[in-house]
This record gives C-alpha cells, structure tokens and sequence, in this order.
C-alpha cells in the first residue's frame, strides 16, 4: 500500500496549508498522489499519454476543490474519487476500451522465466481490459488500491452490496478467461 | 493459493511498480495559477462592465428634461384695500397683503407603486419614478420695496387715526 495512506493523520497539515494556497503544500500534496493518480488511471485508460492528461486534469481539480474537501473521508480516497471522474469522462470521449491498446509481451520462452512472467502479465491487463468498466473499477478499487468496501462503495456513488457482487463478477470473469 | 490469486498478486507488484512520468506539480502549478489567474480576470471583467453600464444609466437619467411646471407663472399683485369702520362712523381704508393664488390649481401626480414581478415588496419600478412629473405650487411673496409701502401707509393710517381719537377727546 502506498506510504500517502499510513501518512493521512500526519498530512492534515499539509492539507490545511494548501487549502490556505500554501503554493509549496499544494507542490508536495501533488508529488504524494501522482504515482497513485497514474495507476489508477491506466489501469482504467490503458495508455500512458491519456492517462497523464487524466493525472494531470485530476491535479488541478484537486487543487480547485481542496476548500471543498470535508474529511468525511481520507485525502486520498476523496481525489482518487475525483480521478475516477476524470476517467470516466476521458473514456465517454473515446470509441476505444480501457487496456486493450497495451502491446502484448513477447512469446514466452521456458528459457526466459521473466519473459514468461511478462506474458503473464500481458494476458492479466487483456483480460482487465476487457471487463465492463464498473466491473474493473470495482475490482481495481478493491484489490489494488486497497480500498474497503464502503469505500469503494462511495467512490463508485452505489451501495456496498453491489461492489461485492461486481467484484464477484470480476473475479469469476477472469477466472473463465485466464482458464484457471 | 489459487492460480488467479497468484497471478493477481503478480500484478499487484506489477501495478504498484506503475510511476507517473515526470513532476506532477510542475507540470500543473502553472496551468492552475493559469485557470486561477482566467477567473480573476473575468471578475475583473465583469465588474468593469457592470461600472461602465451603472456610469451609462446614470448620465442617461442625468440629461432627462427637466420637470415642466404647470400652470401660467403667477402674477404679482397690487394690495388690495380693505374698508375699517372706525369709533367716529369713519371709514379707514387698510391695505390688506394676500398672497397670490396661482390662475390653476397644480396638482402633484402620486408615483405609482408597482411590484417587482416574484417579489412580495411594493417597492417603485424605476420607471414609475422616471414617468412622474413633478409639479408644484408657487407663492408670491412681496418684494422689499412693497413691504416698506405697506409700512409707511399701514403708519399713516394710524397716526390718522390716533389723530382723529385725539381731536374727538379735546372736544
């Protein structure tokens, strides 16, 4: 899990200052979230340049609506929110789906263990790709970005028994197109 | 452990080896003091404008014709004279001021009151005050001059009169 998590308590300060316009505080707050904006993003974009417009958009809705953040919930699960957001509007604008425009790896090769592994991995975003959004947002929230499922529930604007049966959904998925 | 929990775990680290390309904050400080920086040049904007129309409906009122006054202006009037018996059956003509009454009797118009439509208060429309003319009554008053006339008659008058009461006593 990401270390900006286990700092929430601590970063209240921050957070205060750059609601305050501290221009440093809102330079440090940024730098804290971006890697945690981009994973969420390509794993909803599936390509790196759109996924980057999407982190960037997120910062500077952010940074606009800090004075509207109430700590009803953590920092980060409210901007990975307003990141979801972003994602959604990125996505209504293309024709394409989430990861699919990822290159596959290379062939695997019993020789070339990390090649395999790479396959393996190719074959995981494939299929990401290829669930219903709600679906990876479900599964994407829960299972990599760590979220409960009351979290995930808020983020996803529905209730907490529907994120389950998503998530269920998912998995199952995968598992029938990973053949595992 | 199952094949697709190994492989999710798998990708778990895949995922969180995932880094933004560069410096977030570089990149979107500028654009944000960007955006800010818009919004305040269109409040600027706004108030400029919303000056400038406030100016432009104030000379307009400002040029509107002055009120007419209705009504012939009055015409100043002589004294007029009022017979005063007297003790002795003697008649004493004084001169009586009366101020002048106007040849038309002027009338005020009243605002009319009109409400703002969606609202319960009866205040004026702006219109209202702009249509009402406004008229008043005028009075003549004597001039310096006159006054000293009135005077000078109204002191021989009684010095006449005393004169008289005296000539009736030593009789």
């Amino acid at each position: 899990m990401d270390g900006v998590q286990d700092k929430e308590s601590t970063d209240d300060l921050l957070i205060e200052r750059a609601r305050r316009g501290d221009r440093e505080a809102q330079a440090k707050l940024l730098r804290a979230m971006q890697d945690r904006w981009f994973r969420f993003a390509y794993t909803q974009l599936g390509d790196e340049d759109k996924s980057r417009d999407a982190v960037q958009e997120t910062a500077v809705r952010v940074l606009q609506k800090l004075s509207t953040f109430d700590r009803r919930s953590t920092f980060s699960t409210w901007s990975i929110g307003i990141c979801l957001n972003v994602c959604r509007e990125q996505r209504r604008r293309r024709t394409g789906r989430g990861l699919e425009d990822i290159s596959e790896p290379a062939a695997a090769s019993e020789d070339h263990p990390e090649l395999e592994r790479q396959e393996s991995l190719g074959r995981m975003k494939s299929v990401l790709a290829d669930l219903p959004e709600r679906q990876r947002e479900a599964l994407v929230l829960r299972f990599f970005e760590g979220h409960s499922v009351q979290e995930t529930a808020i983020l996803m604007r529905c209730a907490a028994g529907t994120v389950k049966a998503t998530v269920h959904q998912a998995l199952r998925a995968m598992r029938e197109r990973l053949g595992v | 452990m199952s094949d697709l929990r190994k492989q999710l775990r798998e990708f778990q680290d895949d995922y969180a080896s995932l880094k933004y390309p560069g410096d977030l904050a570089a990149d979107v400080m500028g654009k944000f003091q960007q955006s800010k920086g818009g919004g305040w040049v269109k409040l600027a904007v706004g108030i400029a404008a919303a000056m400038t129309l406030a100016g432009l409906v104030w000379v307009g009122l400002d040029r509107q014709s002055p009120p007419e006054i209705a009504g012939n202006p009055p015409e100043m009037t002589t004294p007029a004279e009022t017979l005063i018996a007297t003790d002795d059956h003697a008649t004493v003509a004084v001169p009586t001021l009366i101020a002048a009454k106007p040849a038309e009797t002027t009338t005020v118009e009243r605002p009319t009151w009109t409400s703002v439509a969606g609202s319960d208060d009866d205040r004026p429309s702006f219109s209202s005050i702009g249509g009402m003319s406004l008229q008043y009554q005028s009075l003549s008053l004597p001039t310096q001059s006159e006054v000293q006339q009135i005077r000078y008659e109204q002191q021989q008058q009684q010095q006449s009169v005393e004169g008289t009461q005296n000539t009736k006593e030593s009789i």
